[in-house]
């Protein structure tokens, strides 16, 4: 046998390193999804969780909505419930009054974007009157329409955000200075509630954007949200705190987020109603901060509530705000769509009457 | 056993391979064109974060095994929140920095006390880039309140595909060429608080 040296053909070499190349970018083209469509394949605890938050257990949920109509504003910012029900949607330039069919009754054109009011209830000496905050400063109309006072500014870096009426007290929320004025009926600065450490009613309000809420309680105690501590809190008109109750978490029972809830209303039996940001929800606590049930979901509300595909300066400050009608219905304005709408509980039994004008 | 797992890092793992030499390839061919494109002004790839909508991926398409977006924080717009929802997982239990309390599986988000104001303690967020794989998660639970994190192409890693594979796979189009002299993009809230803090 004679031992002869391999002979391989010339360029097969190149041949088979140009198929294996081939080969390589071909399983490179299979392999990479270059249009997005099978999705990021990132392991699950890359992926924000959110959707389980979002499903709400059909067992809380005792509430159903009873109406819902578009209140027609661009730029959505409170409501409130004024005599007979009639409900009353600030935003843009203006207040829109509905009926709860939505039936446009009357409108109040304004100076300036609303950006809170309440109405005086039927039991208060000024029933019926509007009062709305405009930036830095409260207007006072009549309930048809009139302008009556316009209060000097309460700052220069006011940014009044709830309005809430006791008999002869004017509670504003102001986040700009996280503090809450107290004023006499008629404009006259009376005190403050926070904003200045060691002062007489000094209360430490964390309030990391535009939602810090205030509402009167039939138990003679104003109720603060303290939104960054993501607690209700009570207080005696000069500024002692006497309670609190809340506690921060996306389960149901817990207030979302950092800064929650943005907007609560009082029924007439003391409970609550709080609306959350964020994670949009409506639920009821008991008169001492206990979980009830869920008046509404995410799902109710705007698209932007946190829906993928939606860009995610639509998700920012998704909120809505409420208040209790006459019959215990829960009305919502959302502020993403503009959109009212009324709750009532699902057995219909009206278990909260009259409405206390708070908000 | 063959798990479905396996099988995903097989093929991320082989993904990521050919990525890199596409990258290589691809900045070959942009730095070519570059040399060839006289005057016009050079442009970068770029996230518009008010168009983003943190679908996740930016982690995974990038050419790069390591992609080069990153979350990146706008301390003007940050409120300094102790609960977090860019820090803290949805499901955490104690407001602490213990691993299982946190959202970011790669523990990028760092939580630094500043101070106490008005008996609330506050906190700085900042990104630890070289542990974030842009996968947008505390970008999403930050967006859930006052949204000051936000997804950007980071020019010290990106490569400038000329066809940046993540613009190709991004659902909502917020990729865009930017002039490379401004390179950054910022969120149009981010801009007006830092304009205003300017002011
Ligand atoms: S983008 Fe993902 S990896 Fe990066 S810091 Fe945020 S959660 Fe962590
Ligand atoms: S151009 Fe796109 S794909 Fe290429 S390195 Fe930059 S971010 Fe990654
Ligand atoms: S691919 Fe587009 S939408 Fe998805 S995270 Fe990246 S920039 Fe945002």
């Amino acid at each position: 046998m004679t031992n002869q040296p391999a002979v391989r053909p010339a360029g097969l070499g190149v041949i088979v390193v140009v198929a294996t190349a081939a080969l390589v970018a071909g399983l490179a083209v299979w392999l990479i999804d270059r249009s997005g469509g099978s999705g990021h394949r990132l392991p699950e605890k890359f992926v924000y969780q959110i959707d389980k938050y979002k499903q709400i257990d059909p067992g809380l949920l005792a509430y159903e909505e009873v109406f819902c109509f578009d209140s027609g504003l661009k730029d959505a910012s409170a409501v409130a419930i004024g005599l007979e029900d009639r409900i009353f949607a600030a935003g843009d330039r203006s207040i829109r009054i509905f009926d709860s069919r939505g039936g446009r009754l009357a409108a109040i054109e304004l100076a300036a974007r609303p950006s809170c009011l309440a109405v005086a209830p039927a039991d208060h000496p000024q029933a019926g009157r509007v009062f709305v905050g405009l930036g830095d400063q409260i207007g006072v109309f009549s309930g048809e329409g009139q302008p009556l006072a316009s209060w000097p500014p309460l700052g220069e870096k006011a940014i009044l955000t709830s309005i809430a009426l006791a008999e002869a007290d004017v509670f504003a929320a102001d986040a700009g200075q996280a503090r809450v004025h107290r004023l006499s009926l008629e404009g006259d600065v009376l005190g403050a509630i926070g904003g200045q450490r060691g002062g007489r009613g000094w209360a430490p309000f964390a309030v990391p954007s535009p939602f810090f809420d205030v509402a009167m309680h039939p138990d003679g105690w104003l109720r603060v949200v303290n939104p960054g501590a993501l607690r209700v809190e009570a207080y005696s008109f000069e500024g002692n705190l006497q309670l609190f109750w809340g506690e921060g978490g996306a389960r149901i029972d817990g207030f979302f987020g950092c800064c929650n809830p943005a907007n609560i209303a009082v029924l007439p039996d003391g409970r609550f109603v709080t609306a959350e940001k964020g994670l949009v929800r409506v639920k009821i606590y008991s008169a001492d901060g206990q979980f009830e049930s869920v008046v509404a979901g995410p799902e109710t509300f705007g698209a932007a509530a946190g829906a993928v595909n939606e860009s995610l300066s639509d998700h920012e400050y998704t909120a809505v705000d409420v208040a209790v009608d006459g019959k215990g219905r829960v009305v919502v304005l959302d502020l993403t769509t503009a959109k009212i709408h009324g709750f009532q509980t699902k057995a219909g039994s009206g278990e909260s009457e009259a409405a206390d004008g708070s908000r | 056993m063959t798990s479905a797992t396996n099988r995903q890092d097989r093929r991320q793992f082989l993904g990521g391979g050919a990525r890199t030499v596409g990258a290589m390839a691809l900045a070959g061919f942009s730095g070519f064109l570059a040399g060839r494109s006289g005057k016009a002004e050079e442009t970068v790839w770029q996230i518009d974060p008010d168009v983003c909508t943190t679908c996740g991926n930016c982690a995974t398409y990038c050419v790069l095994d390591e992609s080069a977006v990153k979350a990146v924080q706008c301390f003007d717009l940050c409120a300094m929140c102790d609960p977090c929802p860019g820090y803290f997982d949805l499901s955490h239990q104690e407001r602490t920095t213990a691993a299982e309390n946190q959202l970011c599986p790669t523990g990028a988000v760092l939580r630094t006390f500043i101070a106490e104001q008005a008996g609330v303690p506050r906190f700085e967020y900042y990104i630890e880039e070289k542990d974030c794989i842009g996968c947008g998660k505390c970008v999403e639970g930050c967006a859930m309140m006052n949204g000051s994190l936000y997804l950007q192409v980071r020019h010290d890693r990106c490569v400038n595909c000329n066809q940046c594979a993540i613009a190709i796979a991004c659902p909502s189009q917020a990729f865009r060429r930017v002039p490379a002299s401004q390179p950054y993009l910022m969120k149009k809230k981010a801009l007006a608080a830092t304009q205003r803090r300017g002011s």
